[in-house]
């Protein structure tokens, strides 16, 4: 499994510098993001493709963007957004598991839901990787939908393939991973 | 599985859930021959399909709150950070969680903030200490203050600030049914803690009323530092230097940050006048709730906002709060209306100068600032200055004008670029000697300052004007800069060498001679500063242009001459006065070889060489340099000349050095005068004087003297500089010293206390500033009794360091006699004789500082009279 320091987008960039700030924005959006659901905020305006938009503003800047179309920003911000939400998710497990927990504190909720849900965003990152291998689109399409937020017209054009395409791959796509992740063991 | 296999399985998968649901089987036991497992495969999916599944189907948020949920403790009883109990969470954002906490021990509740998830990047926790950092740097009574700080076991770190139990600005007004007065009072009381940051080159980028909050008494603090910007630090990310802006509420956010661009001052100007326009017309600027961000966008960088005068007029509801009259309201809308102008030139150039305008209408005068619609024209500029200021303005745009004919004139000729470059240097030569009358401080009568002002407010049109011309722009800034850095008005003159220098790698490329010039010359005013960040930041200039320099083929002398100044005022500051020495001999020789050099910058060169024999402690030397200075220039400038008087300041240094305290003491009062009247009290110049002159005053046992001279210097200094400042801090504790030594132990244990723990804090506890204070809080606590706790502090001073700081080489053997007293005091008689005994040699020269000498012998009269059985 791809360490965040160490993947395809460090290829896309080559920055470190760069990738680091990246990061740092799609966190710092997800974070955002999940405190509107916790504060149960039904005027939040955020949405994914809030966040990619504004991930896009504070990066634009950066020279490695510059030439980038907002487009392929999307592309790789989504990508991001994947991997800080995994890499979430796998330190939360592990941490559950054993010690060097860092800030021991008396629970009064118990964490199931968070840990199920925990568990099942690493299977989908592996159900996706397996997806890429057979059908690279089609990964890059739920990548793009489910953690970038892009829209149907959005990842069809980044796709290069029509509107239509885009519904029937989502739907086959979406079946195969549920039914992927289900006989998965949970990691 | 294959691809092949998933597409004929896709295929399948299509074909059926086309078909209703009965028609399913036949149609693949069809389509499939009589593979089953192909049909259970495809069967499979179709019931996923017909299903929802938890992942999958759950949008991005909520799955980013199960991932997230768990380490935000619902109730956190029993759980400690530091010495402080977690009372409850105060609120989350993106970089991490904000506790109400309270510390046992002290009755005291603070907020605290955490980092959450550190591990993800080193810029997340570079801009988590950056906001500690600037919390530490920002000590105003409207900004929440930083407490404590410290780290998890795991790393996490942490800091506390102040828990300010209020309202948001906007919210306390509605609820007090505050009258516009009121408001605009509350207002003031906002920008004046704005400006302060801004005096100490920070930039809070994100100014909303939500960061404004009231307490019960009515004072508003500014919170929420995360994402203000060191106008220091030079060489950041781009994140740093352009706004970690959030979409979602632009309503604060100036067009410029919207638009990702560099953002400076003038982006807390333009928030401010958000701010305002919501107190007057009870409502935001612009509604933007329902859009989606580039809509919100387009809003904020295009449309112009209703006046609040017609905001109010319909509603009648905050306007009949009180009477506002018509032309108060007109004055209103212009006031909001010039601070949220679009173009950030068109703005407020400082909260200052909106202070001032909030100052005129509560007075009942005209403001400064006009309707935009009669447009912004240095004419216009000209028409409401005072004359002084008009005829600089005018020869301004007059230079402006004459430019921009030769440019355009030039413009079709073949050695163009040389050409430009000439005229260009003809017209910097006009504004730096003629106009800006040679950037010396001691030329500024009050009206030059104003014509610096003047240009300064001309400077942001500048970029503009000379679109065509950027290395004209260039040199403009360039001469701006290196007036402003004369008068050391550091955080202007820092945008200004910005501006020069981004210009000049425009049309230069990387290894433009003039973009490393003046990178290096930023180098030496930031060396120079003595502002905590300075040194690092010089470094980081000087370490990022010498390799650029080694590159070019032949570079100007010039450039090798500000390395040199650079590396030897980095050198000084460190304490490094032999290197120091050395890079000014240097600097000077290549000087010789350097025409491109004014005669202000000749003259510094020669004038830090004096300077550095004073640090190395070599009077002798440093008095016939400045004597031989002083007799050049007098003949040359006339005797009392900027640079003659300059000079004189380092004869006196050069005399306390000497230990000639008399003659230092006459010298400074002699020209005292003359620096206060021409520099005024806050001028870092006059602050040398005072300080050679209190230092002198208290080596001859003039203690009350020395110790005014002292508080008047640190009170400019905090003024000016904030009190973490080198300067600051030094002169606190030669005012401590001065205070014990006439016997006012409590005062003075008092403020070496503070100065100890400012250095501490602003330089580290094992600076040699940080040593320099400990031991005069060592000696107060002696004369309090309070033997330990002076014995503990004085265990870590390292005697050569402070020596080579202050250039006192009897540093080390004054901690040994203030060691000798505490033995003395506890009856450890041997080592009291052996510190008294290493402390003897250089208090017992003839030459030694006399309340020194003094204490030595009556230590060893009472140390060699003393019974042995005590």
């Amino acid at each position: 499994m791809p360490r965040i320091e160490s993947n395809e987008l460090g290829s896309m960039m080559g920055d470190r510098g760069t990738l680091d700030r990246l990061f740092s924005a799609a966190y710092e959006e997800l974070r955002r993001l999940a405190a509107t659901v916790r504060r149960d905020d039904p005027g939040a305006t955020l949405s994914p493709t809030a966040l990619v938009n504004e991930a896009w503003l504070k990066l634009a800047g950066s020279p490695q963007f510059a030439s980038a179309s907002r487009l392929h920003f999307k592309r790789i911000a989504a990508r991001a957004m994947r991997q800080v939400l995994v890499e979430a998710a796998r330190r939360r497990n592990a941490s559950k598991r054993g010690p060097g927990q860092a800030f021991i504190v008396t629970f009064d909720e118990p964490l199931a839901e968070g840990a199920v849900s925990g568990s099942n965003l690493l299977a989908l990152d592996v159900a996706l990787d397996e997806l890429a291998r057979i059908h690279p689109r089609q990964a890059t399409m739920v990548e793009a939908r489910f953690f970038g937020g892009l829209d149907l017209g959005e990842t069809a054009a980044l796709l290069d393939v029509s509107e239509a395409t885009i519904l029937r791959d989502w739907r086959a796509a979406r079946a195969w991973l549920a039914h992927e992740l289900r006989q998965m063991p949970s990691p | 599985m294959d691809s092949n296999r998933w597409e004929i399985i896709q295929t399948l998968f299509h074909g059926a859930a086309d078909l209703p649901e009965s028609e399913r089987p036949a149609f693949l036991k069809n389509a499939c021959a009589d593979d089953e497992s192909l049909i259970a495969e495809v069967l499979a999916l179709l019931e996923e399909d017909a299903q929802s599944h938890a992942v999958l189907d759950r949008d991005l948020a909520h799955v980013a709150q199960d991932v997230f949920a768990a380490e935000i403790p619902p109730a956190p009883r029993f759980q400690q950070i530091g010495p402080y109990r977690i009372l409850k969470v105060l609120g989350e954002g993106g970089m991490g969680v904000v506790y109400l906490a309270e510390r046992g021990d002290l009755h005291s509740v603070v907020a605290i903030k955490l980092l959450r998830d550190a591990w993800l990047s080193p810029a997340r926790r570079e801009r988590f200490s950056s906001e500690q950092r600037t919390l530490a740097q920002l000590n105003h009574p409207g900004i929440a203050r930083l407490y404590d700080a410290g780290t998890l076991d795991d790393g996490t770190p942490w800091f506390a600030m102040e828990y300010v139990d209020g309202i948001p600005l906007a919210d306390y007004c509605r609820r007090n049914q505050s009258s516009t007065g009121q408001r605009l009072q509350l207002f003031r009381a906002v920008c004046e803690a704005v400006q302060y940051a801004h005096q100490q080159a920070v930039i809070h980028r994100d100014l909303k009323d939500s960061n404004i909050l009231v307490k019960s008494e009515g004072n508003p603090r500014l919170l929420d530092f995360g994402i203000a910007k060191q106008l220091e630090s030079f060489d950041t990310p781009a994140d740093q230097t352009r706004t970690g802006l959030r979409l979602m509420t632009p309503a604060y956010a100036a067009p410029e940050q919207i638009r990702g661009e560099r953002v400076g001052v003038q982006a807390d100007v333009y928030a401010l006048g958000v701010i305002l326009y919501e107190l007057v017309a009870g409502r935001l600027p612009f509604d933007l709730t329902a859009r989606t961000p580039a809509e919100a966008a387009a809003i904020v960088t295009e449309q112009e906002p209703v006046k609040p005068s017609v905001v109010v007029r319909p509603t009648a509801g905050a306007g009949a709060r009180d009477s506002v009259s018509k032309t108060e309201w007109a004055d209103l809308d212009v006031l909001c209306l010039t601070a949220m102008h679009k173009d950030p030139a068109r703005r407020y150039p400082s909260v200052e100068a909106l202070t001032r305008d909030i100052d005129h209408y509560l007075k009942g005068e005209p403001l400064e600032a006009r309707p935009d619609t009669l447009g912004y024209r240095l004419g216009k500029f000209l028409v409401r200055r005072r004359r002084p200021v008009a005829a600089a303005a005018a020869a301004f745009a007059f230079v402006v004008g004459l430019v921009i004919f030769f440019t355009l004139r030039l413009a079709s000729e073949r050695d163009h670029a040389n050409r430009q470059t000439a005229i260009a240097t003809a017209v910097n030569r006009f504004l730096s000697d003629d106009l800006l009358g040679r950037g010396d401080p001691f030329q500024s009568g009050k009206a030059d300052e104003s014509l610096v002002d003047a240009i300064r407010q001309a400077s942001p049109g500048i970029d503009h004007k000379f679109a065509d011309a950027p290395e004209v722009a260039a040199r403009l800034h360039l001469t701006i800069a290196r007036a402003l850095d004369n008068r050391s008005n550091f955080s202007d003159a820092r945008q200004e060498f910005e501006r020069a220098h981004a210009l000049f790698l425009e049309t230069g490329g990387p290894l433009s001679e003039d973009a490393v010039a003046v990178q290096l010359q930023r180098a030496v005013m930031e060396a120079r500063s003595f502002q905590p960040q300075g040194i690092a930041t010089a470094k980081s200039l000087v370490a990022a242009q010498e390799p650029l320099l080694a590159r070019i083929p032949h570079p100007r002398a010039e450039l090798k001459v500000w390395l040199l100044t650079a590396k030897g005022l980095i050198a000084l500051v460190e304490s490094d006065a032999k290197s120091a020495n050395h890079y000014f001999e240097e600097a000077v020789d290549a000087s010789s070889r350097a025409p491109e050099l004014d005669e202000i910058a000749r003259f510094n060169l020669r004038q830090r060489l004096a300077f550095t024999y004073i640090r190395l402690g070599d009077g002798a030397t440093a008095e016939r340099l400045a004597r031989q200075l002083i007799a050049a220039y007098s003949s040359l400038k006339g005797p009392d000349s900027p640079y003659v008087l300059r000079v004189r300041l380092n004869l006196a240094q050069a005399f306390m050095i000497e230990r000639k305290f008399p003659e230092a003491v006459q010298e400074a009062n002699e020209i005292y005068p003359i620096f206060l009247s021409k520099l005024g009290p806050d001028h870092e110049l006059t602050m040398q004087l005072l300080a050679t002159r209190a230092q002198s005053e208290g080596s001859l046992g003039q203690f009350d003297d020395s110790v005014r001279d002292d508080l008047i210097i640190y009170n400019a200094a905090v003024k000016k500089q904030g009190p973490l400042a080198f300067y600051s801090i030094a002169t606190l504790s030669d005012a401590s010293v001065g205070q014990c030594r006439a016997d006012h132990f409590a005062d003075g244990e008092r403020s070496a206390r503070q100065a100890h723990e400012a250095s501490v804090k602003a330089f580290g506890p094992r600076s040699a500033l940080a040593e320099g204070t400990a031991l005069p809080w060592a000696n107060c606590l002696i004369g309090l009794g309070r033997l330990d706790d002076a014995s503990r502090l004085l265990e870590g001073i390292d005697g050569k360091v402070v020596a080579e700081l202050t250039g006192d080489p009897d540093w080390g053997a004054a901690v040994s006699l203030a060691q000798a007293e505490i033995a003395l005091r506890q009856g450890r008689l041997v080592e009291a004789r052996k510190s008294l005994e290493s402390a003897r040699p250089a208090f017992s020269r003839p030459d030694a500082e006399a309340y020194q000498k003094r204490k030595l012998d009556e230590l060893s009269e009472m140390i060699y009279h003393r019974p042995p059985s005590q």
